[in-house]
């Protein structure tokens, strides 16, 4: 080979070996800040997926996050490529590092021999090795975090809260009563329609401020319901008992016992809660006018039926009325249901119901309940500490005035020019300021002015 | 046109060798400025010479026109000097019994035009240049008349913070090859040139080449071969001096005109031929860079304010603009 093309050949092994280098860094530039967000977004998702799915091989996940790494190099790689230099490029950064005067472009071109190659080629460039390691190297910590560093079993999943205890406690009375038959199944029906609109709620809901108050609403109507129709019933029961145990009262009382009965009647069928079907359709075939007609077995047997069934809603009034309005209380104090709180919920929910009275202290709070009105609001006024007020301060020592403060009035006149005013011509500018102080203030801009206070400082 | 061979230009190189000794001769201690100048001549570019008055600036312009021998003419420029002193004028007189205007040419018409103190004219005087510069070439009374080859023209100037001066337009400023700062002397060439040198007395100079070696030499500098990234480092050099190309810009209010490029590109070449190089390089254009571009960009009034030159913002110009076009990798440095 002759010695000018081996020398040619040598030069140009040097240029693509820089061109190499250059392009190579160019790629790792590139590919730094996708591989450092993709290893942040992968060691978040591998602490994940291995608590997840603890089974799941390290091997396999190693071979995952490979892959993925592949990828963005390969994408990077793509779009490096729109910043790769050729050799010939990087023979002009050889010949300006090397101040050859552009000799290699020169019998790149044919105008010059080929240079002599020296030992050493440099094409002035260095490694950043900062901006090269740093990456790679917390990518590679943020991997191996996200893969050895040691995980928990994942806990079984948090159970939803219990539900208030007035839902159960309303759900159990109207299963007793649909079971005893006491009341019509169309006011349980309503009643558990209610309790199930509550209950479809979002679980973190039930215990929220309007649940609670619309629970309670439904606790007091069930109660007041109940409470009406074993007036009711005991009413018309007691009516009965007196007509069947004196069958010789006078005309106007038997009257006024029919009335009693009729009444009852007439409440029990206009309520929301009605008596059982089978008592009320004995009811309804009975004519309160003939009940004296009625044979005292007869008569017996419906006062027996009454006095039953009042008795039984009797017995669910007094089960209800315990905590009347404190479920909430209830349910904090649970019956040795709540962990930790044991033996301390016993006896709790026989308190007085509704109303605490009024107190020095704060009240007790709840759905139906605030902390009461202000001890003074309805008391004597208070003493009226006047602010706002205004009242003016003398200064009577001069020597601590401080600017603004009036230290004294005079009589005077102010110096007005008195003198009759006169034309003068339109447009006429009276005052152009002084010498330069013009051109600094209109002429200049603000950093103009900057500099040249800087230049005469 | 075929490419300089490395043997012509060892050629060329004798004779300008020979003229920098002669010129050296004339001149003492101003090593660089002869370099520049001849420099601007072989790139056939006009040269605007600013110093303080007494400094040689007209003595080298002299020593400049004997030694290439080329006829010479100087115009002392001053404020009453009208267009039609430097271009001629059209005289009435008798031809073949009928009176017409004869032009008759003025000082313009030569080789080597001297214009001492140029701004001391008027503008109105100073444009009349313009066309002459650019063109070589001028036009009285509706009549072009071309200007002798070569024609340069080589001006001198006070710097214009002294009284009774005109500074010149930023056109005619572009039409100036190299704006070249002539310098005072120190100590030694001083006492150099007070040995060898006599009041009112002209130094003696061998004419060294003839016009058509000259001619010869002028072309050659056209054939010097200016490769593809020398190209692309002027014009990204260019580029830079104009506001937001770069930081150094900062300071400028206008930025080079493409004159300025091939101004570049014409002096890198008669470096490079001065250099005994059939290539010009990105060190040739370094060298020239100052020479070409100081005149050619107009400073913010913040960066003179700030005691900026145009020098200071060339110089910042040529350390922010690499030779390599290609932008380096973050993950490397520039050693």
């Amino acid at each position: 080979m002759p010695q000018p093309l081996a020398t040619q050949n040598a030069w140009q092994a040097q240029a693509r070996r820089v061109a190499l280098q250059v392009n190579f860094a160019w790629w790792l530039q590139r590919f730094s800040a996708p591989l450092l967000v993709s290893a942040l977004i992968a060691t978040t998702s591998l602490l994940w997926l291995r608590r997840q799915y603890p089974a799941f091989p390290t091997l396999q996940w190693l071979g995952i996050l490979a892959g993925i790494v592949v990828v963005i190099a390969l994408v990077t790689l793509f779009i490096a490529r729109r910043d790769f230099e050729t050799p010939q490029q990087s023979m002009v950064r050889i010949e300006a590092a090397m101040r050859m005067r552009s000799g290699l472009s020169a019998a790149l071109a044919g105008v010059a021999p080929w240079p002599d190659v020296p030992v050493k080629v440099d094409a002035g460039l260095r490694w950043h090795w900062k901006r090269v390691l740093l990456p790679p190297l917390a990518a590679i910590l943020l991997l191996g975090a996200g893969l050895l560093v040691p995980l928990h079993r994942l806990l079984p999943s948090t159970p939803t809260p219990d539900q208030p205890q007035a839902w159960e406690r309303t759900e159990s009375e109207l299963a007793r009563l649909e079971e005893e038959k006491v009341i019509d199944q169309e006011y349980i029906e309503e009643v558990r329609k209610k309790i199930d609109d509550l209950r479809a709620q979002d679980p973190q809901e039930w215990f929220s401020h309007a649940s609670m108050e619309a629970t309670d609403n439904m606790r007091k109507e069930h109660r007041a319901e109940t409470k009406r129709l074993e007036r009711e019933m005991s009413q018309a029961a007691k009516a009965l008992e007196t007509l069947q145990k004196n069958p010789q009262l006078g005309e106007k009382e038997k009257a006024r016992l029919a009335n009693e009965f009729d009444q009852a009647m007439e409440a029990m069928k206009n309520g929301a809660m009605k008596p059982n079907p089978a008592l009320m359709e004995q009811l309804k075939n009975l004519d309160p006018q003939q009940l004296g007609q009625l044979t005292p077995e007869q008569m017996q047997q419906l006062q027996q039926n009454l006095q039953k069934n009042a008795e039984q809603l009797q017995g669910e009034g007094q089960q209800g009325e315990g905590g009347q309005g404190e479920e909430w209380l209830d349910e904090l104090l649970a019956d040795g249901s709540h962990p930790g709180d044991k033996g301390k919920g016993q006896g709790q929910g026989q308190g007085e119901g509704e109303g605490e009275g009024e107190g020095d202290g704060p009240g007790k709070g709840g759905v139906s309940r605030g902390p009461g009105h202000d001890p003074n609001l309805l008391g004597k006024a208070s003493q009226d500490l006047e602010t706002g007020a205004v009242e003016g301060l003398k200064a009577t020592d001069l020597s601590k005035a401080r600017p603004g403060d009036l230290l004294e009035l005079q009589d005077g006149k102010h110096d007005v020019d008195t003198s009759a005013s006169k034309l003068s011509g339109g447009g006429d500018v009276s005052d152009t300021g002084k010498g330069g102080d013009r051109v600094w203030k209109d002429s200049l801009d603000p950093q103009e002015q900057k500099a040249l206070k800087k230049f005469f400082e | 046109m075929s490419q300089a061979t490395e043997t012509e230009v060892a050629e060329a190189a004798k004779h300008i060798r020979s003229l920098h000794q002669a010129l050296n001769q004339v001149l003492f201690g101003q090593e660089e400025l002869i370099d520049l100048v001849i420099t601007g001549v072989l790139a056939r570019g006009h040269i605007l010479l600013e110093g303080l008055p007494g400094l040689g600036k007209t003595e080298l312009v002299k020593g400049l026109s004997r030694s290439l021998r080329l006829d010479t003419k100087r115009v002392q420029f001053t404020p009453d000097l009208l267009p039609g002193d430097i271009t001629g004028n059209p005289v009435l007189q008798e031809v073949n019994g009928k009176r017409e205007f004869v032009f008759q040419p003025g000082p313009l018409f030569t080789n080597i035009l001297l214009a001492d103190e140029i701004n001391r004219a008027s503008p109105k005087t100073q444009s009349a240049l313009l066309e002459a510069m650019q063109e070589r070439r001028v036009t009285v009374l509706g009549q072009t008349h071309d200007l002798p080859k070569p024609f340069f023209v080589l001006a001198t100037q006070n710097p214009i913070e002294l009284e009774g001066t005109y500074p010149l337009p930023e056109a005619q400023l572009d039409r100036f090859l190299f704006k070249l700062e002539v310098t005072r002397n120190n100590v030694a060439t001083l006492e150099r040139i007070v040995n060898h040198r006599e009041l009112g007395t002209d130094p003696v100079v061998e004419p060294i080449m003839s016009s058509d070696t000259l001619d010869e030499v002028l072309a050659l500098v056209r054939r010097i071969y200016l490769p593809t990234p020398v190209a692309n480092y002027i014009a990204r050099l260019v580029d830079a001096t104009h506001p937001g190309q770069s930081t150094a810009a900062r300071g400028i209010r206008y930025g080079a005109s493409p004159r300025a490029a091939l101004s570049l590109a014409s002096a890198a070449k008669a470096r490079a031929l001065i250099n005994e190089r059939p290539h010009a390089s990105f060190e040739d254009v370094r060298f020239v860079a100052h020479a070409v571009l100081r005149h050619r960009i107009v400073l913010e009034y913040n960066a003179r304010i700030e005691g900026l030159t145009a020098n200071d913002i060339v110089r910042a110009l040529i350390e922010e603009v690499p030779f390599q076009g290609n932008a380096t990798p973050r993950t490397m440095v520039n050693a």
